[in-house]
Formats: structure tokens, C-alpha cells, sequence
């Protein structure tokens, strides 16, 4: 017994720690910050309460419409995303399969969203963006059209930068449950002669269920907290269209200097996002613990 | 899967010899250390970059240390962008354990902010009263805090009206527009006349950035103030910024002077506009000027510079108030080394240095009679420009403020809010910035 | 018929995938003046102008180097921790271990923003402000987790037999860790490697808050800051993000099959 627990603290011990102390405190001393009004820069300390709150929750616009956003741009990225990815992963599995395709496919997963959102950006540019030019060509369009300063333009901008950046992902998981699937249900099928739509939603999405799910999770949580893309492409403009909640908390710790009020957006997205995470716990329930 | 990794891994040196690689890489990556030779006299300056500011400062420093053998100056470039910069003060100077930082560059937009955190050193007693008052008078007065000053200017910047002349006196105009009104009427009269489909009348900056703010405050009605105090907090002075809105959707709307597309537009995307002979106007920087006037430039010799126009024909437009001044951190150990090099940086020879060979315009009017400009500018017109600018507001929120007055205006401009809704907006905003120290007063 | 179906999917993917690439790379070999110029869609000539451009600031060398050493760094502590803490859990928790892998992904989904602030504090009361060790430190952490779920998965499809065998043969833990378990998971590791060397070379906003200068920048936050006084040097930016790209295209060429394989075989199975 006693070998046991010196061996559960060597191997977990670091990995337990580590977590503890940059995630957990750091999430504590948010909750403390959150009742309070703190701008160091101008040495304002003091207690506040749930005002915070009440203002975030009651009064405060911009945080509705950067939750709107947020939700948005989840639900559209992950939604289309699964779609393409799962073209491209039924492709790959009864088309064609080639290492080479993949290695194209990995290739946008691979750069820093930094680069991706600079790239497009670039090709959105307004005036001598590539984008422009062709559809301007193509007399598909009559004049430059603002991808990037249009409000009601620029949030989808960045939702096909995203989509770009991560249908590779996507494409591989599902490829990878594609994979996994018996032979025998395939080959049992295909002596059947089930049509293709039936085939489709009848035999292969309930076998890939658990990997839909997955991808659709892990893309989900990420896409709710989504920074770079935004901040690099728009910066949250224009007309906050594309302030989401993670560059809502950004703009009031580091341009409106407000830790005390920063922390309760934070804390909120947080909050919002174990929600979602705990309503995920129980549709998977107990698939970690061994049966 | 499973039995090739057996066979690879059969030989267990593989496995550590990953390992071995991993800790030499992450060992060699830890060794760069990065200390700082300090001698007691060394004073470090921290400056926005442009180009070719580096052999420039480089030749500076040699002429200061010349002057001064016993101080070391080392300089320390921050990025080109100015919210970057800010941001790089802030964190710095708020950690008390950062390096040491004794004179820096400062936006003209942070002085308040700056001085209300406590952050610089009085400099009143650097120049004698007739020495002070040499700069030009508007940025001047943003460094005075209840009867002190905080920075001394080291260039200024301000908002100018570029009007392509060849077009305007085809059609009978002999000078730049005075009013906004006589602008549109040019504007409409040449576009009319020209029906050319990629001709646009007047070209600016409206995308969401500071520079929005500069041009919003560019058209508000002289002597009306746009965020006035009211119950301890901002609030939105509607009578001005309702009827400017309104005047600048009219140019936005449809066949009128400004396309859309300029509410995507910072510097130089207007710039290319009408540099290639898309605009009819165009407001910017001087720095325009020099490129316009180019060779290889299809507007080469057809632009003339003049104030912006104003709502009244007597008295010029005031372009928005620009620059950077030099202040001394609050902590500095050697404080008598910094203000030696502020005073050096701030002086005629320096100031006529930085014109000539960076374009940055002198704080120092009094250097105007000894300067040329470069392929023709009008020295005169840019000297009216400088004292006439119009500042942000002095408010040591100004940052948050602005950020999200930026928003709402853009929205307004765009029509996704209406007047009305981006009003009530602003105030909200403005509410929840500004609480936060109105509570101690 | 089906050839010309199938060509038209690859070009399909082909131009959704490689098209961006493509004209960044061509983007970033015209002539600076010509940049804001189109047409001409192709350059007339070829320019290095923008790449002697960003070679000329010695800042770049370093902020690549930076971004190698971050992610080389935080990639072998995590997997050290990780892998060790993964057989942890999968051979000597009997309880618990949901909960566990369950925080592990609250961890790593956790918005960036919220803890930023308090682990600069961490940071800034370290005294490691502006060093590669923040970014070390912080992407351990948040490397960590994934590591985890990679390994964990690679070391449940072992079976348990081998490590009941073992302990019955008189092995410690720490020896059938390290002869049995390390070895068999080496595509695990590689993948998970690789996953967490891409996440810390992405990683923007941890490096954005807690690097001031060019001594701890790492690529993204460097490309980000390219800017100019008025506008963005698109050329010097597409030069520079087809600089690091490039390395990029490298890897994925040559560990594309583990990193799929990785994803297949012991990947986010779920």
C-alpha cells in the first residue's frame, strides 16, 4: 500500500502540481479580482462586490453582443466546418486516398493562426486583395467589396479563415473514425446495394458518432474561446461586429486597464464554458471509467 | 501498429537518445542570458521605430556623447505601432521589477493618463518660460498638469486637406476649400463633370482606429467640446456629435464625395487612392506630401496642401492634434543624465536634424525660418496647420475611451446603429469606463 | 468519367489548401513597390527585396530562434510529465480517472484570457518577465494535458496482462514505465510531440502579454508586430510568414504518417 502511494505521487505528482498551481490559483485569485474595482496603473484597489456582475449582466451591452458573436462564430465554423470536413474525410476513405492529399490538408492546421489570419487578411485586402480581384474579373461583383470593414462582412471573414485553418483537423479525425468502421458493415452494405443517402446516414454517421462528437467538443471549446484569428484580422472591429468574449476580456484588461472588471467577463466565459463542458461530462457519461 | 513499434523500440538507446536530444536543444535554448552592461551613468531611452531611425539616433547619441563623455545613452526601439507601444509602457513601467527605463517617447494621447498614474518627473525648470513658449502652443498645453510640465515635445503632427489643383482649376476653383459645405460642392461639381466611375471626391480614415477619432474631431464644429463631464462621469455632447454624424453619413451616402470603402480605410490605403488619382481630396499627415510628390507619382506638381476646412470661412479647420513627446520616468536614478538628454533631443539643432532627415515635423516653431521644405511643401501653410491643431481629450482614460468611441462611431458610420442608438451606447460606455474614478473624487 | 471527377475534387483541395501559400509566396517575391499594385497578378520579375528586408533586422533571426527553443522546451517537459502521468492514470488509478482526464480538458480548453492576467503576476514574481522561461513554464501546462489524452489513449490499448505480468515477475512501476511502457508508446509520444511542438509554435496571446522585446518574441507575436507607421508592410509580413512556413511544410512532408497515424492509432479516439 504504502509503495503504491509513493508511486501514484511519482507519476502523478508533477502532473497534479503543475495544474494546481497555474490554473487553479490563477482561477481564484480571477474570482477575487472579479469583485473588485482594480486599476493598478492608477493605484485603485477596493471592493465592489457583485456590481461587477450586476453592471456585466444588467447594463452592459457590448458583453450580450460579444456573446452573440462568440456563439455565432462557434456555431458557424464547427457547424460547416464538420460538413467539409466530413466531404472530405468521405473522400478520402471510398474516393481517393493519398499521403500526398493529406500533407496538403495538414499544411493550413500546421501554420500559426497568426500567419493563417495575416494570409487572409492579405487576400481579403479591400483594394488589392486577390479575393477582390478575381471576383471583380469574374464580374461577380461590381466594386471592392470590404470584407474586413463591413460589419455585417467581417465576422464571416474570419469564420472562412477559420474554416480553412481547421477543416484539416477535422477532416483527419473523422477520416481516422472512417477508418475504424468493420470492414464487414462496409462489404455487408455494398452486397445490399443500400443507396448511397441511406448508406450514408444509416450506417456510417451512427458508426462515426463518437468521433463526430469528439471533433464537434474539442472544436466547439475552441472556437468559444477564439483570440488570435479576430485579433489579428479585425482587432474586434468594425463596430465591435467581431468582439468576441475572449477579445472583450483582452480590451478591458489591456486597453481599459480594468483588471476588477476584465475578471468577471473572464470568470463569466469560464463559467460558460464548464456549462458546456458539463453538459458534454454527462452525455459521455463514465466513458473514461473501465466498465 | 503495435509490432513495429516493438521493433523500433526493441533497442532502448532510440528512446533515450530522443530524450538526450530534446534536453540539448532545450538546454542550449535556456543558456542565452540576456543581461545588460550597466554603468551608473547610463541613461535608457525607449522610442517608437521608423525607418531609418536607427542610424539616425546612432549619429545622435555620438554627437550627445561628445557633448556629454560621462553619460551613456542606450536607445531601445519598440514597435511601429502605437497600441503596442502603450501597451509595452504599461506592463513595464506597472511591474516594479522591469528594467530600467528612464526617458521615453510618449503619444500625445497618453500624457494624461501618464501623469495621473504618477509616472514621469516634473520638467518644468528644463526651459525658461520664452524657451517653452517656442513649441507650438497646442501640444504644449498637453503637457501642463495643474501648473507643472511633464514632457517637452519632440515632434508634432497634424491633420491637412490634400487637393489635387490640375482638377480644380479645370473646373474653375482656384484654391482648396475653405468650408466643408464649398468642399462638397467641388467635389460634386468634379465628379459630375469627370463621370468617371473609379473617381472618388474626398478620401479619409475611417476604419476603427485612433485615426478615426482624429478625423471624427476634424469635423466637429469649432470651440464645441464632444465628451463633456456630467454627473461625475463623460457623457456624449450630443448637440455637436449628432449633427457632425450626420454631416459625415451625408458624405458616406449614395453617388456623394466619400465611397464606403473609406470606412476601411487607415494612412495609406487612403493614400494609395488618391495618390493614383482616384480622389479628388484627400485628408492625412504631412507625411503624404514627400510621396505624392515623388517622382514616378501620377500626381506629381497637381497637389497643393492647406488647412482642413472648418464650418466658418473666416477662421481655418484645425487637423487633429499629433506627436510624441519625451518624458522622464519618475524612478529614474539619474535623472539630471535624462533631462540632459531630453534637452538634447529637444533643441533647435536636433529638431532641424529630425526634419531633414526623417520628415518628423519640428515642436519648435521657431526653427520654421531655418528649414527648408522637401520638394516644395509650403512651410507657411504647415506652420498654420501646427498651432492650429485641435486636441483628443486630455483624459487619463483617453485609451479606453477612445477604443470604444471608435466603435460606436464606425457602427454610426456604417448604419449598423443608428444616431440614436450609438448615442445611448457611448454614454453606457462611457458610463462604465469613466465609474471607476469618478467614485474617489 | 470518374478520372475527370476525381481530378476535379484534388483541384478542389488543392486550391482550397495551397492557393493561400501560393500567393503569399508570390506576394512576398515582388518588387515592395509594386505590392499594392494588381494587376499585374504575377510579378514581373523576382525580388528578394522583402526577404533582405527581414533579414536585415537581426530581431527575426531571434524571435525564430525563440519560437524553437519555446517549443522545443515546453515540448520535452510535457512529454515527460505528460507520458509519465498518463501511465499514471491508466495503470494505477483505480478511481478518479475520469475526473482527472476531465479537468485535464478543462486545462486545455480553458480561454487563454482568463488566466492571463494572474500568470503574469506568476511570471513577473519569478522575475522570468521577458524570458523564454515564461513561455517554457506556461506551455508545460498547457501542453500537458494533451499529452496526456494522446498517451492515456496509446496506453489503455495495452493490455493489461503485460503489466499485471510484470509486477507478478518482481518489476517496480518505474522500471515497467520505462522498459515496457515508454518504448511501446513511441508513436504515441512522437504525435503527441508533435501535436504540442505545433501548439506552442501557434500559441499568440500567452506570448503577446509576457514578452516585451525581441528577446522572448516568438514568431507569432513577431509577425503580428511587423507593422509600419501608416500601414502594413504586406511584402515584409508575406516574406516573413513564407519564411516560416516553409519549416512548417518540412515536417508535415516527413511526419505526416505520424502524425496521421498518430490521430489514428492512439489519438482523440473518444
Amino acid at each position: 500500500m504504502k509503495t503504491e502511494f509513493k508511486n501514484v505521487v511519482i507519476f502523478l505528482g508533477p502532473l497534479l502540481i503543475l495544474p494546481a498551481l497555474f490554473v487553479i490559483w490563477p482561477l481564484i485569485e480571477l474570482m477575487v479580482l472579479s469583485l473588485k474595482h482594480k486599476v493598478i496603473l492608477f493605484e485603485i484597489d477596493r471592493w465592489a462586490g457583485l456590481e461587477n456582475y450586476q453592471y456585466l449582466l444588467g447594463k452592459d451591452a457590448r458583453f450580450w453582443g460579444a456573446l452573440g458573436n462568440t456563439l455565432y462564430f462557434t456555431v458557424c465554423s464547427v457547424g460547416l466546418e464538420l460538413v467539409l470536413g466530413l466531404m472530405f474525410a468521405l473522400y478520402l476513405r471510398f474516393g481517393k486516398e493519398s499521403a500526398w492529399i493529406k500533407v496538403i490538408l495538414l499544411l493550413p492546421w500546421a501554420i500559426p493562426n497568426v500567419v493563417s489570419a495575416r494570409l487572409w487578411q492579405w487576400m481579403l485586402h479591400p483594394e488589392v486583395g486577390i479575393i477582390n480581384h478575381v471576383l471583380l474579373t469574374l464580374g461577380w461583383i461590381n466594386e471592392p467589396v470590404l470584407w474586413l470593414s463591413d460589419p455585417t462582412l467581417a465576422l464571416n471573414a474570419a469564420i472562412l479563415a477559420d474554416i480553412w485553418k481547421t477543416t484539416p483537423l477535422i477532416t483527419l479525425l473523422l477520416f481516422a473514425g472512417l477508418q475504424r468502421i468493420p470492414e464487414t458493415i462496409l462489404s455487408a452494405a455494398k452486397v445490399d446495394r443500400t443507396p448511397p443517402v441511406r448508406f450514408l446516414f444509416y450506417i456510417l454517421l451512427p458508426q462515426l458518432n463518437p468521433m463526430l462528437m469528439t471533433a464537434m467538443i474539442l472544436r466547439g471549446l475552441d472556437a468559444f474561446r477564439v483570440f488570435d484569428v479576430i485579433y489579428v484580422m479585425t482587432g474586434g472591429g468594425p463596430a465591435n461586429s467581431t468582439e468576441t468574449l475572449s477579445i472583450y476580456a483582452y480590451r478591458t484588461y489591456f486597453q481599459s486597464l480594468q483588471f476588477g472588471y476584465g475578471s468577471s467577463i473572464a470568470l463569466t466565459q469560464v463559467i460558460l464554458m464548464l456549462a458546456m463542458t458539463w453538459i458534454i461530462m454527462n452525455a459521455f457519461s463514465s466513458k473514461w471509467d473501465r466498465s | 501498429m503495435t509490432l513495429s513499434a516493438w521493433n523500433i523500440c526493441r533497442n532502448g538507446s532510440i528512446n533515450l537518445r530522443i530524450v538526450a536530444i530534446f534536453w540539448f536543444i532545450f538546454c542550449a535554448a535556456c543558456s542565452f542570458d540576456t543581461t545588460i552592461d550597466d554603468s551608473p551613468n547610463t541613461v535608457h531611452y525607449y522610442q517608437f521605430s521608423l525607418p531609418g531611425l536607427k542610424s539616425i539616433f546612432a549619429e545622435l547619441k555620438r554627437q550627445f556623447q561628445e557633448k556629454h563623455p560621462d553619460i551613456y545613452i542606450h536607445i531601445h526601439t519598440l514597435p511601429t505601432n502605437t497600441d503596442d507601444q502603450h501597451q509595452f509602457y504599461l506592463t513595464h513601467l506597472q511591474s516594479r521589477k522591469s528594467a530600467q527605463m528612464d526617458v521615453f517617447a510618449i503619444d500625445v494621447i497618453w500624457m494624461a493618463e501618464f501623469v495621473r498614474a504618477g509616472l514621469l518627473l516634473p520638467v518644468t525648470d528644463l526651459y525658461s518660460k520664452s524657451e517653452w513658449e517656442s513649441f507650438f502652443s497646442p501640444i504644449l498645453k498637453t503637457t501642463l498638469f495643474d501648473n507643472r510640465r511633464y514632457a517637452v515635445p519632440i515632434f508634432v503632427d497634424g491633420g491637412l486637406l490634400y487637393s489635387r489643383m490640375d482638377l480644380l482649376r479645370k473646373y474653375g476653383f482656384p484654391s482648396p476649400p475653405k468650408t466643408w459645405e464649398e468642399l462638397v460642392s467641388i467635389a460634386d461639381t468634379i465628379l459630375k463633370g469627370e463621370n468617371e466611375d473609379r473617381l472618388y471626391g474626398f478620401v479619409w480614415q475611417g476604419r476603427q482606429y485612433e485615426g478615426l477619432i482624429c478625423n471624427f474631431i476634424e469635423f466637429l464644429p469649432a470651440n464645441k467640446e464632444w465628451l463633456v463631464a456630467s454627473n461625475r462621469t463623460l457623457q456624449v455632447n450630443r448637440s455637436a456629435v449628432v449633427p457632425t454624424l450626420t454631416f459625415i453619413r451625408s458624405l458616406l451616402s449614395h453617388k456623394s464625395v466619400s465611397p464606403m470603402s473609406v470606412l476601411g480605410m487607415s494612412e495609406e490605403e487612403s493614400r494609395h487612392v488618391f495618390q493614383n488619382g482616384q480622389s479628388v481630396f484627400m485628408r492625412n499627415w504631412p507625411y503624404a506630401w514627400k510621396l505624392a510628390q515623388q517622382t514616378g507619382s501620377p500626381i506629381r506638381g497637381k497637389v497643393q496642401v492647406s488647412p482642413l476646412p472648418s464650418w466658418n470661412s473666416l477662421e481655418p479647420g484645425r487637423g487633429a492634434l499629433g506627436g510624441f513627446l519625451l518624458g522622464i520616468n519618475k524612478d529614474t536614478p539619474n535623472p539630471e543624465p535624462a533631462r540632459q538628454w531630453v534637452r538634447f533631443l529637444t533643441s533647435e539643432e536636433v529638431q532641424i536634424q529630425i526634419w531633414e532627415q526623417l520628415g518628423l515635423t519640428p515642436a519648435r516653431k521657431t526653427v520654421f525660418s531655418k528649414i527648408q521644405g522637401d520638394m516644395g511643401m509650403e512651410m507657411g501653410v504647415l506652420m498654420e496647420v501646427m498651432e492650429n491643431t485641435t486636441p483628443r481629450p486630455l483624459n487619463p482614460l483617453y485609451i479606453p475611451i477612445s477604443q470604444s468611441m471608435q466603435a460606436y462611431i464606425s457602427g454610426a458610420l456604417s448604419g449598423i446603429y443608428t444616431l440614436e442608438e450609438a448615442m445611448d451606447r457611448m454614454d453606457n460606455d462611457l458610463r462604465r469606463i469613466t465609474r471607476i474614478l469618478s467614485y474617489e473624487n | 468519367m470518374t478520372r475527370a471527377l476525381h481530378a476535379g475534387f484534388y483541384g478542389v483541395i488543392l486550391l482550397w489548401s495551397l492557393w493561400p501559400f501560393i500567393w503569399q509566396w508570390v506576394t512576398s517575391v515582388k518588387v515592395p513597390s509594386n505590392i499594392s499594385r494588381i494587376p499585374p497578378l504575377l510579378p514581373e520579375h523576382l525580388s528578394a527585396a522583402n526577404y533582405s528586408a527581414i533579414f536585415s533586422n537581426e530581431t527575426f533571426i531571434r524571435v525564430i530562434w525563440n519560437s524553437i527553443a519555446v517549443g522545443l522546451g515546453a515540448t520535452a517537459i510535457s512529454l515527460v510529465v505528460g507520458a509519465m502521468g498518463a501511465y499514471g492514470i491508466s495503470r494505477l488509478l483505480e478511481r478518479g480517472r475520469r475526473w482527472i482526464m476531465l479537468s485535464l480538458l478543462v486545462v486545455l480548453m480553458l480561454p487563454q484570457v482568463s488566466v492571463v492576467t494572474p500568470l503574469y503576476r506568476i511570471v513577473d514574481l519569478m522575475g522570468w518577465g521577458d524570458t523564454l522561461w515564461s513561455l517554457i513554464a506556461v506551455y508545460s501546462i498547457f501542453s500537458v494535458p494533451l499529452v496526456v489524452w494522446v498517451m492515456y489513449q496509446a496506453y489503455e490499448e495495452i493490455p493489461e496482462t503485460l503489466h499485471r505480468a510484470a509486477r507478478v515477475d518482481g518489476s517496480s512501476e518505474w522500471t515497467i514505465f520505462t522498459r515496457v511502457y515508454l518504448p511501446l508508446g513511441i508513436p504515441g509520444l512522437v504525435s503527441s510531440g508533435l501535436l504540442s511542438l505545433i501548439f506552442c509554435w501557434n500559441e499568440f496571446l500567452f506570448a503577446l502579454t509576457f514578452t516585451s522585446s525581441y528577446k522572448a518574441r516568438t514568431i507569432p507575436v513577431g509577425i503580428s508586430l511587423f507593422s509600419g507607421q501608416y500601414d502594413f508592410p504586406w511584402g515584409e509580413i508575406t516574406a516573413a510568414s513564407s519564411l516560416v512556413t516553409f519549416p512548417i511544410i518540412l515536417i508535415v512532408i516527413f511526419s505526416q504518417k505520424y502524425l496521421v497515424r498518430g490521430l489514428v492509432g492512439s489519438g482523440v479516439k473518444g
